[in-house]
């Protein structure tokens, strides 16, 4: 078989070598660095979709922590502000309450007071009445006895005091 | 003991056609291509977004370790460009073809015509920037410069450029394969001679062995086959990227 | 014919003293590789943390710096290998 010197330079040894190469590098390229490096990217793309989807939760979860927050703080408000309304409406309540009861009692008062002098007056002129019958029955018995007019005036006016004194 | 020093084997000549000739350097050089190509098929079969295989670990790394490489050395700009597969490609054809040695075959990078047309390759790569990047006239202006007087030494410089590439990468691994054929036809004749002194018939047959060369050139081959193949791969890729980034300034 | 063989013995004698007087050339490489070496190893205990950085350029450099070296050993190869002067008698 033929051998080449140690050092010699073949040129169509050149072309294959370099032809070789090229291929090598084509073939590299298609196998090796284009699949690898669509896996890489696909992953860089998930990750950043999962990064960019974490961001959207949290600024989702920061939005309504500040909704919820707001919302607590109206609702505060509104319980102090119901709170204030039904004092101020009991205060006022109990006020008029108060107020009419008192208007009531007073009324109540009054009426009893004019009751009790309507029954006083009542009591006072039927007891006059009676002691008029009284009178006449004891005028009867005085003229019987022969009691002049004056004398009956006297007695009745008399008595009439008395019992305004006792009554 | 016959010890040959030689180039590669021929394998088919046509010298009507051209010169033509197929060697050892092309075949061996195409087995390592096949088994470049289907490590790469092997490695990305399959591929998923989420790895569950060391395979497809190992083809990401590769891959990380080949852009990083270029990053560093040329830019980010050139990562998406053929120069990531190129150095890829030169690379792992030149470590896988000094390797080869390891297995017994001829290494093609031991043949000055391979590392010459990949030099020279580099060199026609190197002056397409140069001119991209100054313009033809800017290209050959610069070789006056400083003072015109100076033409001929930057011609010469311009020029040792893929010389050297060439001479360094083929010299190491030839250089390599030299010694250790002569320390390998060394400890065959020392076993032949040592043994050669035992009496009788047991002398005759144990010399015929080297048994001395079972081995100690593995330990040499373990240097000059495995280190001195990926350090020579990595310089030539090192150096190619260097010279073309800085041929081609911020052009790309 | 006999002049022919003696010229071949010179040439091939003195291809061989000049392969050995061209490794001579072998001396450069290592000693600029050997400082480079302990310059880089001295970087090192210096900052370990730049070890790697460290360690490619060393590689890098050594090998740039050996090129002188692999010049003078082809040369050597040349002479021994692929006499180019053989043939010329």
């Amino acid at each position: 078989m033929e051998v080449q010197k140690f050092i010699s330079i073949a040129p169509w040894t050149m072309i294959f070598q370099l032809v070789n190469l090229l291929i090598l590098m084509v073939l590299f390229k298609k196998y090796l660095f284009k699949p690898v490096l669509a896996v890489l990217e696909k992953r860089r793309a998930e990750i950043e979709g999962h990064y960019e989807e974490a961001q959207k939760a949290e600024t989702a979860a920061k939005t309504m922590k500040s909704e919820y927050e707001s919302r607590m703080a109206g609702a505060r408000e509104e319980a102090d502000r119901v709170i204030k309304t039904a004092t101020d409406s009991a205060n006022a309540m109990s006020a008029s309450i108060v107020e009419d009861a008192r208007a009531q009692a007073d009324q109540l008062k009054r009426r009893a007071q004019t009751e009790i002098d309507m029954e006083r007056r009542k009591a006072f002129d039927e007891v006059k009445g009676e002691l008029s019958g009284i009178a006449l029955d004891i005028a009867a018995q005085v003229i019987e006895r022969e009691v002049s007019q004056k004398d009956h005036e006297a007695f009745i006016d008399e008595f009439i005091k008395n019992v305004g004194e006792a009554s | 003991m016959d010890l040959d020093i030689t180039g590669a084997k021929i394998l088919i000549s046509i010298p009507e056609l051209g010169g033509f000739m197929l060697t050892e350097t092309v075949v061996v050089t195409w087995v390592v291509m096949l088994v470049l190509v289907l490590a790469c098929r092997f490695m990305t079969k399959n591929l998923e977004v989420h790895p569950t295989k060391k395979r497809q670990i190992i083809a990401e790394t590769i891959v990380g370790a080949a852009q990083n490489l270029v990053k560093s050395n040329m830019g980010e700009k050139y990562l998406g460009t053929w120069y990531l597969p190129f150095i890829g490609a030169l690379f792992a054809l030149s470590a896988g073809c000094s390797l080869s040695s390891l297995f017994g075959a001829y290494a093609p990078t031991s043949d000055l015509s391979t590392v010459l047309a990949w030099a020279l390759f580099v060199f026609a790569l190197i002056t397409i920037n140069k001119i991209k990047s100054n313009g033809i006239g800017g290209y050959l202006k610069s070789y006056t410069e400083p003072i015109p007087v100076m033409t001929p030494f930057n011609i010469i410089g311009e020029i040792a450029t893929p010389v050297s590439m060439a001479f360094r990468h083929f010299g190491n691994i030839a250089s390599g394969s030299v010694i250790t054929a002569l320390i390998y036809g060394g400890l065959s004749a020392l076993s032949g001679l040592v043994l050669g002194l035992l009496p009788g018939a047991l002398g005759q047959t144990l010399s015929n062995i080297p048994i001395f060369a079972a081995g100690i050139p593995a330990i040499l081959s373990l240097y000059f086959d495995f280190f001195s193949s990926f350090l020579q791969a990595f310089i030539f890729c090192m150096l190619t990227m260097m010279y073309v980034s800085d041929a081609a300034g911020d052009a790309v | 014919m006999e002049t022919s063989i003696l010229a071949k013995a010179i040439v091939c004698g003195c291809s061989a003293l000049g392969a050995g007087v061209a490794m001579i050339g072998g001396l450069g490489p290592g000693i600029g590789e050997g400082y480079a070496v302990g310059k880089a190893l001295e970087s090192m205990a210096r900052q370990p943390e730049m070890k790697g950085t460290l360690t490619t350029t060393m590689l890098m450099g050594c090998a740039v710096a050996e090129t002188t070296g692999l010049y003078s050993l082809i040369i050597a190869l040349i002479l021994l290998f692929v006499n180019p002067f053989t043939g010329l008698f």
